[in-house]
């Protein structure tokens, strides 16, 4: 199992190149703006190579005003290396970038796009009266699909991101079967993504000078419910559920509930963590530490 | 000008009814599948917290659908479940139930069907289903590139996600020359495809709207409405709508009271009617004001500020 860091500042690269591991993530997952201009690119790509480490850059939804930019980083930076990664959130970008016949080598298909019924802190609650199998079928990665394979092979598409579930063995099995490297997030699953800042909006930030804002999550706890008339005090079933979350610029994520000696490691080809959810690089190394231990 | 349809979500006889009455132009609904309990093959639970039934029997489908075309509406079919895979031992018998849930909309005579998933689009194809198809807002198409390459699959009608710019509809309209959809009346705060805070999903426990909840913040001991972005009410952009090609806008509520629902199309009809016209928009919020019970719109939307694609400043 390979192990990869993600920086989404190009500020604390020197904090974790020099760390044991395998794979530097740059960009984020919910935020365009993350995505270093093309000098930072360079000397990123530059720094990264030196220190013997593979490179990913990590693309978001990209909305229509921001495309063609991306789409000229991408096709400078593929220029610049032929080994990097990418991960892919867009479905328009992926077209944009085959269209242009830009070579990309390892595609992976990030989690804005491979979903589970199961990211929802509250799935088993919905699918209560359901049979078994209705059960599996709606928990089942949606990348796990034989028809969006097929279509996907074009797209050099060879691994998938995935949260780290406690339900999603099967689909991982599923996925490798599929030919595909699962790559995993460590510790945090991301719930929900937004194109309408809501870590910008609250500190009033103005886009894209709001960088900064969102490098440490911003963690919450749901302590009043909206039902569209008003705001009530949730029910003790709530509570028992505990709707906590954490915030990073555009994108919601939980913590991962289980064991870590519950996560069956045979089936992860990459273990992803993303150095914004510590507090400093020594837990970062902790983190990676145990699970080394563990795998 | 080109008056956009008004496309109105329909979830009994007597709502179809209504919704036509108001001006619908289009309408979408879903009936029950005995295949899954509680969830459904469409975007909603076969009921919503209160109770209220998003989906129709099969018969009173039957009849909706028959309703509407007597009146020249068009029937959209929710079969826009947002994500589908394989079954867990890698055969394919639920995208079969899935299949016989749009085999059942197609004998009832529906005109077009809502996909919500790229694996869907390309299965029904592969099906021999021909039916034209709108890609549901599960897609997440937030770009025009990602138009053509629904396009390519043969799709005909992009619903855009929420939050967008006018100019950005726009783009997408000219680049893709597919007809395109917006939401006019209600909306989320994250994009669909990509949340996770289930509601409207036959819970019987009472979530609210998580995005628009409050949320204790440890660091800064506040409580606030840190996740809410949604925007609801596009009303005043109905000028800039029609001249972004838009060719429908939605109403979004089958989990909601069809009399609410139904009176705000009546209401967005009547300004469309109005601006085809040639009266200017501010004369025609003034009649609405005049004419109307306008209160709770007012204290509901505009008060709280929640105009779509106006307020862009947080959009990335």
């Amino acid at each position: 199992m390979k192990y990869e860091i993600r920086v989404r500042d190009y500020e604390k690269l020197s904090d974790i190149i020099d760390l044991e591991f395998d794979i530097v993530g740059i960009g984020d997952e919910g935020c365009v703006h993350k995505l270093p201009n093309i000098e930072i690119a360079k000397d990123m790509i530059k720094k990264i190579k030196n220190a013997r480490k593979m490179i990913r850059i990590i693309t978001p939804k990209i909305p229509e005003r921001h495309l063609r930019r991306v789409v000229e980083l991408i096709k400078i930076i593929s220029n610049e290396t032929e080994e990097f990664w990418i991960t892919i959130n867009d479905l328009g970008l992926l077209y944009a970038l085959k269209k242009e016949k830009i070579e990309l080598k390892h595609v992976t298909i990030g989690r804005a796009i491979s979903r589970s019924f199961e990211d929802c802190l509250w799935y088993e609650h919905i699918l209560r009266d359901e049979d078994e199998f209705v059960k599996d079928a709606i928990i089942q990665n949606n990348m796990a699909h034989k028809v969006k394979i097929d279509f996907f092979k074009d797209y050099q598409i060879d691994a998938i991101e995935s949260n780290m579930l406690e339900h999603q063995e099967k689909a991982f099995a599923n996925l490798k079967n599929c030919g595909y490297k699962v790559c995993v997030h460590y510790g945090y699953i991301a719930v929900a993504f937004s194109r309408a800042c809501q870590t910008a909006k609250y500190y009033k930030a103005e886009i894209p000078d709001c960088k900064a804002k969102c490098s440490k999550p911003i963690h919450m706890t749901m302590t009043g419910i909206w039902d569209r008339k008003e705001y009530l005090k949730p029910s003790s079933k709530v509570e028992e559920i505990n709707p906590t979350y954490n915030l990073i610029g555009c994108v919601l994520y939980r913590d991962y509930l289980g064991e870590l000696s519950a996560v069956k490691f045979t089936n992860i080809d990459v273990m992803i963590l993303n150095y914004s959810q510590f507090e400093n690089v020594l837990k970062l190394e902790q983190a990676i530490r145990k699970i080394r231990e563990v795998a | 000008m080109i008056k956009p349809r008004i496309k109105a979500p329909v979830n009994s006889y007597e709502s179809c009814k209504l919704q036509i009455k108001a001006g619908a132009g289009e309408i979408y609904v879903g009936y029950l599948s005995d295949k899954i309990k509680k969830l459904s093959f469409s975007g909603r639970g076969k009921e919503s917290y209160n109770k209220t039934k998003t989906h129709v029997n099969y018969d009173e489908f039957k009849k909706i659908v028959k309703l509407a075309h007597e009146h020249g509406v068009i029937v959209e079919f929710a079969a826009n479940m947002p994500m589908i895979g394989d079954d867990p031992d890698g055969g394919t018998k639920f995208q079969e139930y899935f299949l016989e849930y749009i085999q059942g909309a197609i004998l009832a005579g529906v005109d077009r069907l809502i996909v919500g998933d790229l694996g869907n689009i390309i299965y029904l194809r592969k099906k021999g289903i021909k039916l034209p198809i709108t890609a549901s807002v599960f897609l997440a198409t937030i770009n025009s590139e990602q138009g053509l390459l629904l396009k390519d699959l043969g799709v005909d009608k992009l619903c855009l996600p929420h939050h967008l710019t006018f100019d950005e509809i726009k783009s997408i309209k000219e680049v893709t020359g597919l007809d395109v959809e917006i939401f006019a009346h209600f909306g989320c705060s994250f994009i669909e495809s990509t949340c996770s805070l289930y509601h409207h999903a036959n819970e019987e426990i009472n979530f609210g709207l998580p995005c628009r909840g409050i949320y204790y913040l440890d660091k800064t001991d506040e409580s606030t409405t840190i996740l809410d972005t949604g925007e609801d009410c596009a009303l005043c952009a109905l000028p800039e709508i029609i001249d972004a090609g838009v060719t429908s806008i939605k109403i979004v509520g089958r989990e909601m009271d069809y009399k609410l629902t139904s009176t705000i199309t009546f209401i967005y009809n009547y300004a469309l009617s109005s601006l085809e016209r040639g009266e200017k928009m501010d004369n025609i919020m003034s009649h609405i004001k005049e004419r109307f019970d306008f209160d709770f719109w007012e204290k509901g939307f505009c008060d709280t500020e929640r105009c779509k694609y106006i307020n862009t400043e947080y959009y990335i």
